[in-house]
């Protein structure tokens, strides 16, 4: 899949059996439909996928700029803001195919879903938070740990 | 067995005729309206030619195509060891000489079918999303149904009067269009004489065929399909002698998904994950509309043993009607006790996904690496990277050019 926002071909990370796809050129990351309702069931947060939808705003006439491209199905995914106060976007595919952070915001939307009082979605943030620290730990030397690779 | 196979044949051999009866009157009726007087014996022979043309390729190419559509990919063993463990377990289970071709495809909705025109060229297709929702008994269930529609030859039987549903339903749109937008047929050579009301009488005769013959081709094949799903439950029984593995996976593949009971085609715009999409493949596929899923599953769970008896005694029952299996299978069944339940398989969900999804990254050629984080991370032949960067603790993996 590639990243709806500079074209690169985008990797996939899996971790705790769940998959997002991310850009290593800019960092955003995409996390689908399909991963999402396994990581609520997961976390046994049933109707989430609901209240989610509930919390974010399509964002009105005026969009920030041109609207990027659902990474799945290819159809223009809708901007919305996320939680009330200062705008916090996202972008969202209308068929459901799945949600797009911009490299920028995806912790400040990580932020923003936690403080909504949902367990499942406090949850849902600290798991993307994990995958994506804020700041990386200090660089760890290959040689250190014993990096099993496989291919 | 064999019996139900010659059994089968004769039957199938007695639909086929009546389904190309339909077709061929069809024909004839449409000749006579677009052209008068002789033109019967032009659409005879254009419902003929249509008919062994579709029906040829269907033979030969059906099954190709029919993959080729659902992108289906091919796997071997190594990419998906439980898929390819529980279809040799039914084919042995089954008695087909030929291992079946195995198809995954890239699809959240579950579903699966089977495909191929004899027995030895047989293929059995599932999706990823059905990979992912079924544990094992529940998959093995499903695979045996697949393997008796294989083994009944089913499959041919469907494509032969699917393709005659086909050409019916084409032929009959063609002519209705033309006579609506082209007013053919009200040849004003023919008006002049007596003659006139009797061609009226026929105009309409013939119309009235271009309506029912369609609907007629469908209830003649959805009456085979049913009886072949209800056979198939039964056979498949027989080779898993367990039941609850099919009547537990149609239960969830009909059921709606955890996060999506409330849904409605309204509300569904609302939702991340949407909870409607599971419009599934069309074709021979195991849930399409044939009988209701509820009936099909209060069946197998009023069976008291696997055997063809059990299940036509578990039919009466449930659906007060005559049974469903063939006399002469009947005799011949030996009681057969239930397994017991086996031990859960230990997999999730999520992991069953995981395992299904890895599988067709491994037939696109993705590398995969396990960082000392916990993270895989699985990189995209087309990213060429040589190096890769873990997003989660930073260690950088060199990758193998």
């Amino acid at each position: 899949m590639r990243c709806p926002r500079c074209r690169a071909p985008m990797i996939i990370v899996e971790r705790n059996e769940i998959e997002l796809d991310h850009c290593l050129e800019c960092h955003g990351v995409w996390f689908d439909g399909e991963e999402l309702a396994l990581l609520f069931t997961s976390l046994g947060a049933q109707d989430a996928g609901r209240r989610l939808a509930e919390i974010m705003a399509p964002r009105g006439k005026k969009p920030r700029e041109r609207a990027l491209a659902c990474p799945r199905c290819g159809r223009k995914m809708d901007q919305v803001a996320v939680g009330s106060g200062a705008e916090v976007l996202l972008d969202r595919c209308r068929r459901g195919d799945g949600i797009w952070f911009d490299g920028g915001e995806l912790h400040a939307v990580a932020a923003r879903l936690g403080a909504s009082g949902a367990e499942g979605f406090a949850r849902a943030a600290a798991f993307v938070e994990e995958v994506f620290p804020r700041t990386l730990p200090p660089e760890a030397a290959p040689a250190g740990g014993p990096a099993a690779e496989e291919t | 067995m064999w019996d139900q196979i010659a059994s089968n044949r004769r039957k199938s051999v007695t639909l086929v005729v009546m389904m190309a009866a339909v077709l061929f009157v069809l024909g004839y009726a449409s000749g006579e309206l677009v052209a008068p007087g002789g033109g019967g014996y032009v659409g005879l022979l254009v419902a003929l030619v249509l008919w062994v043309g579709l029906s040829l390729v269907a033979y030969f190419q059906g099954d190709r195509i029919f993959l080729g559509i659902s992108q289906a990919r091919r796997i071997r063993r190594e990419d998906h060891p439980r898929l390819w463990n529980v279809v040799e377990e039914m084919k042995i289970a089954s008695g087909l000489e030929v291992m079946p071709e195995i198809y995954i495809i890239d699809d959240p909705s579950p579903n699966a079918f089977a495909t191929g025109r004899t027995p030895a060229r047989a293929a059995v297709a599932v999706t990823t999303g059905l990979l992912g929702m079924l544990d094992r008994a529940q998959l093995q269930g499903v695979i045996a149904h697949e393997m008796a529609h294989i083994r009944n030859r089913d499959v041919l039987l469907m494509i032969l009067l699917g393709v005659m549903l086909g050409a019916v339903v084409m032929i009959a749109d063609l002519v209705v269009r033309a006579v609506f937008w082209g007013g053919v047929g009200r040849s004003r050579r023919s008006s002049s004489s007596g003659g006139g009301q009797a061609q009226l009488i026929l105009l309409v005769a013939a119309i009235v065929l271009m309506i029912v013959a369609p609907i007629l081709a469908r209830l003649i094949y959805f009456a085979v399909s049913r009886r072949r799903e209800y056979l198939a439950d039964a056979c498949g029984t027989q080779f898993t002698r367990y039941p609850e593995g099919l009547a537990s996976a149609l239960e969830r593949i009909a059921a709606p998904g955890p996060t999506l009971k409330s849904a409605t085609r309204a509300t569904a715009p609302m939702y991340i994950i949407n909870p409607l999409r599971r419009e599934g493949m069309a074709a021979h596929n195991l849930t399409a509309t044939h009988p209701p899923i509820q009936e099909r599953v209060k069946i197998l769970r009023a069976m008291a043993g696997a055997s063809y008896t059990d299940y036509n005694a578990a039919f009466r029952q449930v659906t007060r009607r005559a049974g469903v299996i063939p006399p002469a299978e009947l005799r011949e069944a030996v009681p057969t006790r239930i397994l017991e339940a086996a031990a859960p398989d230990g997999t999730t969900r999520q992991g069953r996904a995981r395992q299904a999804g890895d599988a067709l990254l491994t037939l696109s050629d993705y590398v995969f690496v396990t960082c000392a984080c916990g993270n895989r991370l699985k990189i995209p032949p087309e990213a060429q990277f040589t190096r890769v960067k873990c997003p989660t603790c930073g260690r950088r993996h060199e990758l193998a050019p």
